[in-house]
């Protein structure tokens, strides 16, 4: 029947090689730690490394029994070459099932041991921690703010440029969030436009962070050094460039960066812990009367103030300072807060932007041109071809209408007065009018 | 667990030819071939197209929902032609004997109320979810909604449904068709009416209270739990118009109707889906003031009874 | 149907038989049932219930949308060649890798496992045809049609980017503008709708249709997985399109079911989303573990180790895989005490995919192995998809799955789930059936290349992802830090290698159909205890498959 004789034993001792070597070829040499895990730089991060390091070694012991296994079933019993052999007619085994069944449960059980700790230790959250860093996911880089301590960072997107900065130079250390070492710190996560995930290796951690929800998680980092991660969730088109870098320090070096950072005015805590999203809007029509509800920061206490409706647009949007002045002067002063954390991230802290990806603001003849047209790229946002100052750009820029009309106005007159800029201020009512 | 080593399961064999059941040619050359799997599918793909077309502002997105629809309705009719045809013939076929096929029918159909059920937990699970997180419920400034409608609906449902019984009832027993048609057109009569009033309330609703699918979570779990239960109405009101008409052209017997009791199987499906949207939506918000602290109540009536049973049992 | 022959074989039916043309219609000899006019053969095709024929077009669709799948992989791997690189704007690459995933499980592999279920499951009941022949045609077209529904979007301003998952607030009408997740949104609705009509025809056909004397436990495995896997295809696909509309409302009329802004949660729609997309795990998989099931004993002319074991770890399978939807979500933040009860679920389904793996092994043991091509796939699946499992049960462990969640080790685990598990075994399949499909052999040497190069570019393409993973390097990034920049080429060039390797396929159709040597009832001489009904009937079968009805011994 067969038009193919059965393999040599030559080639299938060949079969079998390749099948359990294939894939370790070339890895090993090519990465250093060990099992190719990085090294944890916190207690939580050992407890992880543990979990992972108890698991791939009953994993490998497995796969290594299986294929072995398979392979000596292979070769025993081969049909050979003009042999003729009845098979075996048994086809169950008592003992051998009862056997496969209970080993891989004592080995569950094994795997659960380590992983019981970790959960434990995520699930003890600190009641009064030392200290509380605030991190929310925008697109696409990560605003970090120290309530307590008054100070606030943003973090940068990838460019050409800084990729290729060394860990712990100066220009690195300049993009870097600061982290004290030794310190139980508490972390507050939330999103502000879609999910994004903050993901740091070393630390063994990852939260997603999704808008409308607010999760803490417990981090002390006992090591000090410059660590790297990345956003983990799919949040757009430039998520792989929605870079985390982290520099753990000790005390005095973290005061003074603290004091390099302080915010100008007062941070709110971002709101309660839980669904800050579930709050029930009012259907009723005369509500929408009182309309200058839109900065009504989400109240520290949880207390949902249901009864307006604007308190319930995006909680989170609220995370940015709130804003109702009209002078032009003190218009371009909250702009400036503004624009460190919702346009800096891409438009870069002077306005250059990261080319290729993202144009420029100064200098830009988009900013400096129509005041309609600059509040339309605001409210509705701008996508597809473009040219700013002689140079083309295909990207995507997110509206921002969930920024408030002062917000959007102090914004756009802060632009137009710096960097060479020379526009003049834009009003809320402005704004107002193109919404 | 049992030897099953002489099961030839896994590797049984055709027994010699002449030991199964014996094959009519007739059977073999029943060939079952229709265009209508093919149209409806590409219809229903066109009325999805064009609804996903006109939602963005494409200016061809209506004509291909009405074109689309058409399709469909139009090879929906034939495809159900064939079927009524193949039923008319009432022979075995590759699917097997008459009795066979109906016998898959009744599995086929409960299974797929089964995954109905499932669509309908979907939502559900978004309703619970969304009260369950709301700090307030209901939002401020709409307390509750009107209990009326959902009274007099939930009655027109549940007499309907007993309505479908007893034209049911006298089919089987090969009473008059005027008296089983008569049963029939008031179940009808009463499901017209309920989707009448649920398109009265829904007009109140909007224009008179503001409350619309924007209305925040309650807004949308109600439009979405009573827009896609009134959809079911809507569905089950064609199939017993269908039933309807052929008990009119006389196709069921006393022993072989299966479409009027699966038609009967969703009606009543479709009224049990109403009275758990009725107990959640509506009556809940009016019971809870006082059925918690009355639950307590008996709760702490009986704790002492319990204890006594109790005290003499030790 | 007198003039039929079924001692000739060389009955052809395959969609592309042109050259063989009479012989393709003789087979069928249509024209004659109830005196219908002589149809054009491309209108029998579109008019067919044939169970048989509906397998066909169900395989051929699914393999063309591999090809299509596969080439949008290749897309993603053009960009990940270098570590910032501008081959695919980002924005087209996020659509390339959100339509590889979407084509690749709604309309490559669910309809294959599909075709395979209706190829063979009929004729190993012991069926005339399925029990809703005219539904399961239905089943078939809306692949086609769901087909064209996504593909279109590419034309309308863009695809959906928003990964195969669609989480909002990304997916909102807010982020993703434009008409593609719409017609995502219906395109899963259209595919769903094929795999409810499926898992319901099928349900019927096990329970209905068995011919005398085949009892529950004693059909084939083949049909064990099926039945399992109808329920899930019953149970949660329902879920999906409910999930999915909420998505769709809320994009077009302004609903508020997962918008934070007007009071809802988007982490809901993860709920509902995993409660289908997880089972559709175990939907893609459960067939293929059927389709090994009837291969592995059938080279090892051995009767299937634990029958009853693997037939019930199948149901286990099933019922555990609709209750860890969760442990997709262990990165959310959720309560780690609620998630522990995923985790154990989840843990627990390692012990019934166990069962089978070693059961395979241990048919293997004491039997007679022929190597033949069908028969390495199977090892193949064996060998690799025990990697997956095993970084399955990784993965369970929550802080070990908080650590890579989102990362290339994910990439990696799904990769060995679903390549080297569904595809190699529905590869396995392929050859398995291919000779009682056509009526012919096909080229064993070229079988036997397909295979080492099929696993060979596997492991280069997907064992190196774990290291990224574990490395530091998130999925669905279109640049990445440039440490990562050796690895990634190597997978790069592998999955070139893997991609046209599966060309191989087409070769083998053309050289089966038009060169094959022409084969009997069972060209694999089956063992007498392996052997189920379609190795009794001519190759191809009859359409009505058994002029007499079998009776199990």
């Amino acid at each position: 029947m067969s038009q193919h004789n059965n393999p040599r034993p030559g080639r299938l001792a060949a079969f079998a090689a390749t099948m359990l070597a294939a894939p370790f070829v070339g890895a090993d040499a090519a990465l250093a730690a060990p099992f190719w895990y990085v090294d944890p730089v916190t207690p939580y991060g050992e407890i992880v490394n543990q979990t992972y390091q108890t698991m791939v070694w009953i994993g490998i012991f497995i796969l290594i029994f299986v294929e072995l296994a398979l392979v000596a079933a292979l070769v025993k019993f081969r049909k050979r070459k003009d042999e003729v052999r009845e098979p075996e007619t048994w086809s169950h085994n008592t003992t051998l099932e009862i056997v496969w069944t209970v080993i891989p449960f004592i080995m569950l059980i094994i795997i659960c041991i380590p992983t019981f700790k970790g959960l434990a230790y995520l699930a003890d959250i600190p009641k009064s921690p030392e200290l509380t860093l605030e991190v929310v996911g925008r697109q696409f880089f990560w605003e970090y703010r120290y309530p307590e301590l008054n100070a606030t960072f943003t973090s940068a997107m990838r460019t050409e440029a800084n990729a290729k900065l060394e860990k712990g130079g100066k220009d690195w250390d300049a993009i870097a969030l600061y982290l004290p070492i030794g310190r139980k710190l508490l972390v507050r996560l939330t999103g502000a436009d879609v999910i994004h995930s903050w993901w740091i290796p070393a630390f063994g951690l990852q939260q997603m962070t999704t808008p409308g929800n607010l999760v803490q998680i417990p981090l002390e980092v006992t090591k000090p050094g410059d660590y790297e991660g990345a956003c983990s969730y799919l949040c757009g088109p430039y998520h792989g460039a929605m870079d985390i870098k982290i520099k753990a320090v000790d005390a005095a070096t973290f005061d003074g960066w603290i004091a390099a950072h302080k915010a100008p005015g007062p941070i709110e805590p971002i709101a309660k812990v839980g669904k800050i999203g579930m709050v029930a809007p009012a259907p009723v029509k005369p509500a929408h009367g009182a309309a200058g509800g839109e900065h009504a920061a989400v109240p520290a206490g949880g207390e949902h103030a249901a009864a307006s409706p604007a308190a319930s647009t995006a909680p989170v949007a609220s995370v940015a300072p709130a804003v109702a002045v009209v002078d032009p002067k003190a218009l371009a002063a909250k702009g400036q807060e503004v624009f460190a954390s919702r346009c800096a991230g891409c438009h870069g802290a002077t306005g250059g932007g990261t080319p290729p990806m993202f144009p420029p603001l100064a200098g830009a003849e988009q900013v400096n041109g129509s005041d309609d047209d600059l509040i339309d790229i605001l409210l509705k946002g701008k996508s597809g071809e473009i040219t700013v100052k002689g140079q083309k750009y295909n990207s995507a820029m997110p509206p921002q209408d969930s920024l408030s009309n002062e917000e959007l106005a102090a914004v756009s007159t802060y632009v137009r007065a710096s960097w060479g800029n020379n526009g003049k201020p834009i009003t809320p009512d402005q704004v107002k009018a193109r919404r | 667990m049992t030897d099953h080593s002489h099961h030839s399961s896994h590797g049984h064999t055709a027994a010699p030819a002449g030991a199964g059941a014996p094959a009519d040619p007739h059977v073999l050359e029943h060939e079952i071939a229709s265009i209508f799997p093919l149209i409806t599918s590409f219809a229903t793909a066109l009325f999805l197209f064009g609804t996903a077309a006109t939602w963005n502002a494409y200016a061809f997105g209506p004509a291909l929902i009405v074109l689309g629809m058409t399709i469909q309705v139009a090879a929906l009719i034939g495809w159900w032609s064939e079927l009524v045809r193949d039923n008319k013939l009432d022979e075995t076929t590759l699917i097997g004997t008459p009795a066979e096929a109906r016998q898959g029918l009744r599995i086929g159909f409960g299974f797929f109320i089964g995954s109905e059920v499932m669509f309908f937990a979907a939502f559900f699970a978004y309703y619970f979810y969304a009260r369950g997180l709301s700090p307030v419920w209901p939002p401020p400034g709409f307390e509750k909604l009107p209990w009326e409608p959902a009274l007099i609906n939930t009655f027109l449902l549940v007499f309907s449904g007993f309505f479908y019984m007893r034209g049911e009832h006298l089919l089987e027993h090969g009473k008059s068709k005027a008296r089983t048609l008569f049963w029939m057109v008031a179940a009808l009569v009463f499901g017209f009416v309920f989707l009448g009033i649920q398109i009265k309330e829904w007009y109140e609703l909007i224009n008179h209270h503001g409350f619309t699918v924007k209305s925040g979570p309650m807004g949308t779990a109600f439009y979405l739990l009573t827009g896609f239960h009134g959809l079911h109405v809507i569905i089950g009101a064609i199939f017993i118009t269908v039933v309807t008409s052929r008990i009119a052209l006389n196709h069921f017997t006393p022993h072989k109707h299966f479409a009027m009791t699966a038609a009967g199987w969703y009606w009543h499906f479709v009224d049990v889906v109403w009275i758990g949207l009725v107990l959640c939506l509506y009556l809940y918000d009016y019971f809870r003031d006082w059925m918690f602290p009355v639950a307590r109540q008996a709760i702490g009536l009986l704790e002492p009874m319990i204890a006594g049973v109790l005290a003499l049992v030790a | 149907m007198s003039t039929h022959d079924h001692s000739a074989p060389g009955h052809v039916h395959g969609p592309d038989c042109n050259h063989d043309h009479d012989h393709a219609h003789d087979a069928y000899g249509h024209g004659d049932g109830h005196g219908h006019a002589k149809r054009h053969p491309i209108l029998d095709w579109l008019m067919t219930t044939d169970h048989k024929r509906i397998g066909i077009m169900y395989l051929w669709t699914s393999f063309i949308f591999f090809l299509v799948g596969g080439a949008m992989a290749l897309a993603v791997r053009v960009q990940l060649m270098h570590a910032n690189n501008n081959a695919l704007t980002p924005d087209f690459f996020n659509q390339m890798m959100t339509m590889h995933a979407s084509v690749m499980i709604f309309l490559a592999i669910i309809p294959a496992v599909t075709g395979f279920g209706n190829l063979v499951l009929p004729l190993h009941l012991g069926a005339r045809d399925v029990a809703f022949p005219r539904l399961n045609a239905l089943g078939y077209w809306l692949v086609p049609a769901a087909g064209l529904v996504f593909m279109s979007s590419f034309f309308l301003g863009g695809a959906s980017a928003n990964g195969w998952t669609a989480y909002p607030p990304l997916a909102n009408a807010q982020y993703s503008p434009g008409m593609g997740v719409d017609l995502w949104i219906f395109g899963v609705h259209l595919v769903g709708t094929s795999s409810i009509v499926g898992g319901l025809n099928f349900i019927v056909t096990i329970f209905n249709m068995r011919a005398p004397g085949v009892t529950l436990h004693k059909m084939s495995l083949f049909c064990w997985a099926w039945l399992v896997t109808s329920w899930l295809q019953v149970i949660a696909t329902p879920v999906l399109a409910g999930a999915v509309t909420m998505l769709l409302l809320d994009r077009n009329l302004g609903t508020s079911f997962f918008r934070p802004e007007t009071g809802g949660d988007p982490i809901l729609f993860q709920h509902l989303f995993w409660f289908y997309s997880h089972p559709a795990v175990y939907i893609m998989i459960l067939p293929v573990f059927g389709i090994v099931s009837q291969v592995v004993p059938a080279f090892s002319k051995k009767r299937i180790f634990g029958y009853l074991p693997i037939a019930y770890s199948s149901v286990a399978i099933g019922f555990f895989g609709l209750l860890v939807w969760a442990h997709h979500m262990f990165a959310t933040g959720l309560n780690p005490w609620f998630l522990t009860f995923f985790m154990i679920i989840t843990m627990l389904i390692a012990v019934p995919t166990g069962i089978k793996i070693f059961s395979w092994i241990a048919t293997m043991w004491g039997g007679v192995i022929e190597f033949k091509t069908p028969m390495l796939f199977c090892i193949g699946f064996i060998a690799f998809f025990t990697i997956g499992g095993l970084s399955g049960t990784m993965i369970a462990s929550i802080p070990f799955d908080i650590q890579v969640s989102g990362t290339y080790f994910i990439v990696a685990h799904i990769h060995y789930v679903l390549f080297a598990g569904s595809s190699v075994g529905l590869l396995a399949g392929f050859y398995y059936w291919l000779p009682k499909m056509t009526g012919r052999m096909y080229h064993e040497g070229i079988g036997q290349l397909h295979f080492w190069l099929t696993m060979v570019s596997m492991n280069l393409a997907f064992f190196p992802m774990h290291f990224l993973g574990l490395q530091g390097m998130p999925r669905r990034v279109a640049y990445y830090a440039p440490q990562f920049e050796t690895i990634n080429q190597i997978i790069g060039y592998s999955a070139f290698v893997m991609g046209i390797a599966q060309l191989i396929v087409f070769f083998q159709i053309y050289y089966t159909l038009k060169h094959g040597a022409r084969v009997g009832a069972d060209p694999w001489n089956h063992h007498p205890d392996t052997k189920t009904f379609e190795w009794e009937i001519a190759s191809p079968p009859p359409p009505y498959n058994f002029e007499t009805l079998p009776v199990a011994r």
